[in-house]
C-alpha cells in the first residue's frame, strides 16, 4: 500500500531524512521506533503533506485503485480523501469550529470525492455517536471546540475518534502514546486495535515499547539519524527496551 | 428619481425569511421602515414606539420607550430602490434618529438592510437614555451594498448601576463611519461594546469609539473584530478616558484584525488617557493571518483549502457573539451573520495569507 524509497527530506536547511525507504501493506501493522530527533514525526508529517518540509530527492508511492502514485503532489486535502490520515503527536486547537461540525465537514467532503452520499446532521451525529464508544468518549465532545480546552488525553482520544468516523486506508499515528495514563492508553489501544483490519495499514511512532503491549506490531523498525538502521518482528522492541537506543547512535 | 410609493411596499420575502427563521422573534416585536418611513409591524410589542416624522428627505425620529422590565424589539430599517435602477447617478440621502428611553430592562435590534445595489447615504443616530439601574442590550447590522455609504452615530450615557451591552455588525459598503460614544456617568455603570467589521473588494470602514469613565467603579470592556479581504481597508481609533474622580475603575479594550489578502489593510489606534490613579486600563491590539497549524489540521482531515480557511475565518468570528448576554439580541445577530455571503470570509484567489512556521 505504502512503498518510501531513499527519501530525502530537509526542515529548515537541516537534512531530517536520509535515504529512509520503507514498505507497508494492507493490513499490516508497523512500529517505528527510534530515540528524539532521530525525523519520527517528520516521516508522519511529510506522509500527511505538511508544508513546511522540503522532500529533496526520493518518493513516497501509495497505492491508489491498484496502481501506485506518488504522495508527494497531493495536497493535504487529496491524500486524506485517497485514505492517508495522521493523528498528530500534538492535536491543534481549533476553538469556534465545533467538534461534530468539523467532523461532519470532514466526513462528507471524503464521501462527495469518492462520490459515496453525503450524510445529514441527524444521521451523522448517530453515526457519530456510536463511534465515541469505541474511544469511550462523552457524546458532549461533539458541542465542544476541536480539541479547545481538552486534556492531553482526551485530544489523543479525538484523534482516534475521527481516524474511526474517516475510515482511513493508511493511519499513521505518531507518538499517540505519549502524555497518556495507563487507563487512558488501554482506552486509545484498545480504539486502535478495533480498527485493525485486513484493508488498513497502520503504523505507530513511538518511542517507546509500552503501547506495543496493548497494539502488538507485525514489524518493527528502527530509526536513526533520518533512516531504517534495524527491522524486524516483535522481539525488536522487546531488545530496545532493555538496551535502549545507544546501539544505533 | 423614481421610487415606489411607500404605500405599495411590502416587505420583501427574504427579508422575512432572514427575521422569521428566529423563533425567538414575533411579529408583535418587529417595525419595518422603508427609505426611513414606517411601513408596518408591531402593535403588540412591549416597547412603545412612536415615530415622528416619515416624510421622506426629512429626518425621521423613531422614539422607544420601554418601561416593561423586559422590553423588546426589533426594527428593521430597509433601503433601496424597487424599481432597481442604476442608471441614475442621483444619489439620496436618508437620515434618521433612533431614541431609545429605557426604564427598565430592553434588547433592542436594529437592522439596516439593503434590498437593491443602489447609491445612498444613511445617515444614523442611535441615542439611549437609561435610566438609574436600567440595562440595554442592543444589536446594530449595517448590512448594505457597495454603493451606499453610511455615518453611523451611537451614543449613550449611563448612569448610576446601569448597563448597555452592545454588538455591532458592519458588512462592507464603500465606506461605514461609525462613532460611539459611551458616557460612564454614574458609580458602578457598566458597558460592553463588541464589534464585528467584515470588508471585502475596495470596502472601508472606519469606527471612533470615545468611552469616558466619569465615575468611580465604572467598568468598560471593547472587543473589536476584523475581517479583511481583497483590497479593504478596517480602522479603528479606541480612546478611553478616565476621569480623576473615577477611582477603581476597569477598562478593557481589544482589537483583533485577520487579513485574509495581502493588500487588506487594518489600522488600529489605542488612546488611553488615564486622570485616576487606582484603576485598571488595558488594551490591544493584534493584526494577523491564517494559523497554518490549524489549517495544516483541517486540510489532513480532508477539508479543500478554500473550506478550510473559510471554517477557520467563520470560527475566528465566533467570540463576538459567545459572550452576549440577552438571547434574543444574540439569536437574531447569530442568525444574520450566519446568513451573510460566504466571500466575505472566504479565500482570496491573490493571496496566500498565512503564517508559515
Amino acid at each position: 500500500m505504502l512503498k518510501i524509497s531513499r527519501l530525502n527530506a530537509q526542515v529548515d536547511g537541516k537534512d531530517v531524512l536520509r535515504d529512509l525507504s520503507l514498505e507497508v501493506k494492507a493490513g499490516e501493522v508497523h512500529a517505528i521506533m527510534g530515540p528524539n530527533g532521530s525525523g519520527k514525526s517528520t516521516l508522519s508529517k511529510i506522509i500527511a503533506g505538511y508544508p513546511g518540509y522540503s522532500v529533496l530527492s526520493g518518493d513516497i508511492q501509495y497505492e491508489i485503485n491498484g496502481r501506485y502514485q506518488s504522495l508527494l503532489d497531493m495536497e493535504p486535502d487529496v491524500r486524506a480523501k485517497e485514505g492517508v490520515f495522521l493523528a498528530f503527536q500534538y492535536p491543534v486547537e481549533v476553538p469556534g469550529v465545533s467538534n461534530l461540525a468539523f467532523l461532519r465537514m470532514a466526513f462528507n467532503s471524503i464521501c462527495r470525492y469518492q462520490g459515496a452520499p453525503e450524510m445529514n446532521e441527524d444521521k451523522f451525529r448517530k453515526f457519530v455517536e456510536d463511534k465515541l464508544k469505541i474511544v469511550e468518549m462523552s457524546p458532549d465532545f461533539l458541542e465542544r471546540g476541536v480539541n479547545a480546552g481538552f486534556s492531553g488525553g482526551e485530544k489523543k482520544r479525538n484523534e482516534i475518534l475521527q481516524m474511526a468516523v474517516l475510515q482511513p486506508r493508511l493511519a499513521i499515528l505518531d507518538e499517540t502514546d505519549s502524555g497518556l495514563d495507563i487507563d487512558a492508553l488501554r482506552v486509545v489501544a484498545n480504539g486502535v486495535n478495533r480498527l485493525r483490519s485486513p484493508d488498513r495499514a497502520i503504523v505507530l511512532i513511538t518511542h517507546y515499547q509500552r503501547l506495543l503491549n496493548f497494539i502488538v506490531p507485525d514489524h518493527v523498525h528502527v530509526l536513526a539519524h533520518g533512516r531504517i538502521v534495524q527491522s524486524g518482528g516483535r522481539e525488536l522492541a522487546m531488545e530496545l527496551e532493555k538496551n535502549g537506543y545507544n546501539a544505533y547512535l | 428619481m423614481a421610487t415606489m410609493p411607500i404605500s405599495e411596499f411590502s416587505v420583501p420575502d427574504e427579508v422575512t425569511e432572514l427575521l422569521n427563521i428566529s423563533p425567538r422573534v414575533s411579529a408583535g416585536d418587529v417595525v419595518y421602515f422603508y427609505n426611513g418611513a414606517r411601513v408596518g409591524g408591531a402593535s403588540s410589542s412591549t416597547a412603545n414606539v412612536r415615530v415622528t416624522s416619515g416624510e421622506r428627505g426629512a429626518a425621521t425620529k423613531v422614539e422607544v420607550t420601554s418601561e416593561s422590565p423586559e422590553g423588546r424589539l426589533l426594527i428593521v430599517q430597509l433601503y433601496g430602490n424597487l424599481l432597481g435602477t442604476r442608471q441614475s447617478k442621483e444619489s439620496f440621502l436618508v437620515p434618521c434618529r433612533h431614541e431609545y428611553r429605557v426604564r427598565g430592562k430592553a434588547e433592542v435590534v436594529e437592522i439596516h438592510m439593503a434590498i437593491n445595489d443602489i447609491a445612498f447615504n444613511i445617515e444614523n443616530e442611535s441615542y439611549f437614555d437609561i435610566a438609574v439601574g436600567g440595562s440595554v442590550t442592543y444589536g446594530q447590522a449595517f448590512w448594505v451594498g457597495d454603493e451606499a455609504k453610511v455615518n453611523n452615530k451611537i451614543q449613550s450615557r449611563l448612569p448610576e448601576r446601569a448597563t448597555f451591552n452592545g454588538l455591532t455588525l458592519n458588512v462592507g459598503a464603500s465606506l461605514i463611519h461609525n462613532e460611539v460614544d459611551v458616557d460612564l456617568a454614574g458609580q458602578n455603570s457598566e458597558c460592553q461594546l463588541r464589534s464585528l467589521l467584515l470588508a471585502t473588494r475596495q470596502q472601508r470602514i472606519e469606527t471612533v469609539s470615545n468611552v469616558r469613565h466619569l465615575s468611580g467603579e465604572s467598568k468598560s470592556e471593547q472587543l473589536i473584530k476584523s475581517v479583511v479581504n481583497d483590497r479593504a481597508r478596517v480602522a479603528f481609533t479606541g480612546h478611553v478616558q478616565i476621569a480623576s474622580g473615577a477611582q477603581k475603575s476597569n477598562a478593557r479594550q481589544l482589537s483583533q484584525s485577520l487579513l485574509l489578502s495581502r493588500e487588506g489593510e487594518a489600522v488600529t489606534k489605542p488612546q488611553l488617557d488615564v486622570g485616576a490613579d487606582d484603576v485598571a486600563a488595558t488594551h490591544g491590539a493584534t493584526v494577523g493571518q491564517l494559523d497554518e497549524a490549524q489549517l495544516f489540521y483541517l486540510m489532513s482531515r480532508g477539508l479543500n483549502r478554500a473550506d478550510a480557511r473559510h471554517a477557520l475565518a467563520i470560527a475566528y468570528q465566533r467570540d463576538v457573539f459567545e459572550q452576549m448576554t440577552g438571547g434574543f439580541v444574540k439569536n437574531i445577530m447569530e442568525r444574520i451573520h450566519a446568513r451573510l455571503p460566504a466571500e466575505l470570509s472566504a479565500d482570496s484567489s491573490r493571496s496566500e495569507g498565512v503564517v508559515r512556521p
